[in-house]
């Protein structure tokens, strides 16, 4: 009878799942029914905050250092950017209890959340909350990779990193730093490759293939896509954009965070990918004989379909961050690059609308270059020469193709909700509101309750 | 001789006076032209407002915790003077207060923190608790709201919250403060004597005080007000700010 339960239980977030992302269509993750203790305790403050023994005469500051982590966290799950029973937070929980399986008492401790960023970064606090951007998420391959990264944040967590690095920064040495010579960024680098040479040996012991450790990293640098097309992409029936008028790979490279007309990054250069694979590299022929014995190369924990469902959640959600966080132009790329794989899902179409009619709508204002440049750092070359295109031309030009683009996507689903409403508001934007009339009438007639249906009522009443 | 001295001693009052008036500060109000306060502002929502001490409590020698009791507190008078001031103005005023959110608060979560994210993004104020620049970039050397990198719009995928809450007028209000710098005070006092005694007579606070409200129908901001003002945090200085925003807010 509660095995039945269980089941029953397992299987009702299953079938929402399945139901919510298709080859056509995809609903966003959503936060729903009550919400965890653990989440709770973030939003209140109240969180007990545990520090390493040994600095019981540094009262003030490991009282200061609590209280920081506790505002800093609130202010995280305050603003909305942390999921909870979702998907994919129930996902990378069982990867951590596969990783530590033979360690159910540190497990315990740890508290996994994902978060909406798009950003590939992860993050440790001295409570036990692990934090992993979305972003970071859709970029694995597999579950080792993964589980490489919690390794490498619980590495944080046990060894008190974030506590040892705030009273270094406030002047108090850790005891590793004999010398006490190291500055804040030399104690961190040396942190990080800790965190993965611990890593690494966590999921050698848990069976996992040990080379993943360095796939993970390298795709910590790559973009997650294959280069669009962006030419034929932007395109349509009306406008042709041609491949000469894109910029070139080494033009486009001043639009990326490497690039002179983008802002520079501060402070003594964090490692590097190719110095932390190198380290990874050594460490890996050191590793005990015993956990090889164990590995399993081909073997995952999870299924792969899980896995696989879980990633294309992840890489939907990004392109929903980008699209909330006002990034436009990433919305309309990553969009377009996913309907590469899903060419008939009709909620990557509404968001490359979205994000060409969002570029519009700041060429528009003449705040495109203020507004979408100067934010947003890129590191891939695909991207940056879309920048480039959209900065190099003129706004005219830009708004006529981005509402022929809006158009002929319109023409494929011409009767869906957020397609017709893009559509709707594209013509506002390039011919006026005589000319979206009908459409926000169309809206309206067929969706009169929808999402939209209040601004649309406005937009008719206005007139 | 006399008529000289009592010359020089009106003009040294005057300056004293004018030095230690305690009404260094600026305005900036930008406005939809829409967008009619004392029509359209009658009902609002204003998400979580914000009492942040925190670029002080950095330099606080108090414990930490005990500071920070003090800000929850001082948290919610301020919300007690949003509303109040608000209903002296005629504007029924809804305070959503992250403080008391109980686990079934789901709305919070995905539409007001959203909602809140994005009208602050829209005015580059997200990051401001340690951007002090940002401030001074948009008012003490004063560049202008209508200059700065603000955008006049939000995502529309609000729409809906006009009807669950009663109105389309959604604020973002806060306070934070910062430390002055005292470095250059003796400094200031040695060249230029009147601005000097400002400076040291003056509180040693900085408080930036902003009101941003959006419309969920219209996708857009509609009001934006920053002031920075020479301020102790007292409950009387704070109301006068208070009351005088929703006045502006209702003109």
């Amino acid at each position: 009878m509660i095995s039945a339960y269980i089941l029953l239980l397992i299987a009702i977030p299953q079938k929402s799942t399945a139901q919510r992302l298709d080859s056509t269509s995809y609903q966003p993750i959503g936060l729903h029914g009550r919400i965890p203790e653990d989440f709770l305790k973030c939003v209140q403050g109240v969180l007990t905050v545990p520090l390493p023994i040994g600095f019981d005469d540094k009262k003030f500051i490991n009282e200061k250092f609590s209280s920081v982590t506790a505002i800093q966290l609130r202010q995280i799950f305050l603003s909305g950017y942390v999921y909870y029973n979702d998907t994919l937070s129930a996902y990378s929980r069982r990867v951590l209890q596969n990783l530590l399986a033979s360690k159910p008492e540190i497990s315990s401790k740890i508290h996994v959340f994902v978060t909406r960023l798009s950003a590939p970064n992860a993050m440790t606090w001295q409570d036990g909350t692990v934090l992993i951007n979305v972003g970071l998420l859709a970029k694995m391959q597999n579950e080792a990779q993964l589980a490489f990264v919690l390794g490498h944040e619980i590495t944080h967590f046990l060894r008190n990193h974030a506590y040892q690095q705030y009273m270094l920064a406030q002047g108090v040495p850790p005891p590793s730093d004999v010398k006490g010579a190291l500055s804040v960024i030399q104690y961190s680098n040396l942190n990080e490759l800790y965190a993965d040479s611990s890593s690494l040996q966590l999921i050698a012991a848990a069976g996992y293939k040990p080379q993943e450790a360095i796939a993970a990293l390298r795709l910590l640098e790559t973009y997650a896509y294959e280069p669009l097309n962006i030419a034929a992409s932007l395109s349509s029936a009306k406008v042709t954009v041609s491949e000469r008028e894109l910029c070139t790979p080494a033009k486009a490279r001043n639009y990326t965070q490497f690039g002179a007309n983008m802002r520079k990054t501060e402070g003594t250069p964090t490692i590097t990918i190719d110095s932390r694979v190198s380290a990874i590299l050594k460490n890996m022929a050191v590793l005990p004989t015993t956990t090889a014995a164990k590995i399993d190369s081909s073997k995952m924990k999870t299924s792969v379909t899980e896995f696989a469902l879980m990633r294309r959640f992840a890489q939907f959600e990004v392109i929903e961050d980008c699209y909330q966080q006002g990034d436009f132009i990433r919305t309309a790329y990553d969009a377009l690059s996913l309907l590469k794989q899903y060419p008939k899902n009709k909620y990557l179409m509404a968001r490359a609308m979205n994000g060409m009619h969002g570029i519009a709508a700041y060429s528009k204002i003449g705040k495109l270059g203020d507004i979408l440049f100067d934010r947003f750092r890129t590191d891939d070359i695909g991207l940056a020469r879309l920048y480039c295109f959209l900065r190099e031309n003129s706004d005219n030009y830009i708004q006529q193709i981005a509402y022929y683009f809006v158009e002929q996507m319109h023409q494929k689903h011409s009767s869906d909700e957020e397609m017709l409403f893009a559509m709707a508001q594209a013509t506002e934007l390039y011919l006026g509101l005589d000319h979206a009339l009908p459409f926000y009438k169309d809206y309206l007639s067929k969706y009169p309750k929808g999402t939209n249906s209040a601004i649309v009522q406005l937009k008719i009443t206005s007139q | 001789m006399k008529l000289e001295l009592h010359f020089l001693l009106t003009i040294s009052v005057g300056c004293l006076l004018i030095a230690t008036s305690g009404c260094a500060g600026l305005l900036q109000v930008s406005r939809y032209d829409k967008f009619v306060g004392n029509k359209d502002a009658e009902q609002m929502v204003t998400i979580d407002p914000e009492f942040d001490l925190n670029p002080l409590l950095q330099h606080s020698s108090d414990l930490y915790q005990r500071v920070a009791l003090r800000v929850a507190k001082s948290n919610s008078d301020f919300n007690d003077l949003l509303a109040r001031n608000a209903r002296k103005n005629g504007i029924k005023l809804q305070v959503i207060d992250s403080r008391t959110l109980s686990n079934m608060d789901e709305d919070f979560f995905n539409y007001l923190a959203p909602l809140k994210r994005d009208i602050l993004q829209s005015n580059f104020l997200q990051d401001f608790g340690s951007d002090k620049q940002k401030v001074n970039g948009i008012i003490a050397h004063g560049k202008s709201i209508k200059d700065s990198k603000t955008s006049p719009f939000i995502s529309a995928r609000y729409g809906h919250l006009a009807k669950r809450y009663g109105t389309r007028y959604f604020a973002v209000q806060g306070i934070r403060f910062y430390r002055k710098s005292s470095v250059l005070n003796p400094l200031l006092l040695l060249t230029v004597p009147p601005v000097g005694i400002v400076d040291i007579i003056n509180p040693d606070m900085d408080a930036f005080y902003y009101t941003v409200i959006a419309d969920v129908v219209q996708s857009r901001i509609v009001y934006r007000e920053y002031r920075k003002v020479d301020l102790k945090n007292s409950r009387s200085d704070m109301n006068a700010i208070v009351y005088d925003s929703f006045r502006i807010v209702r003109k």
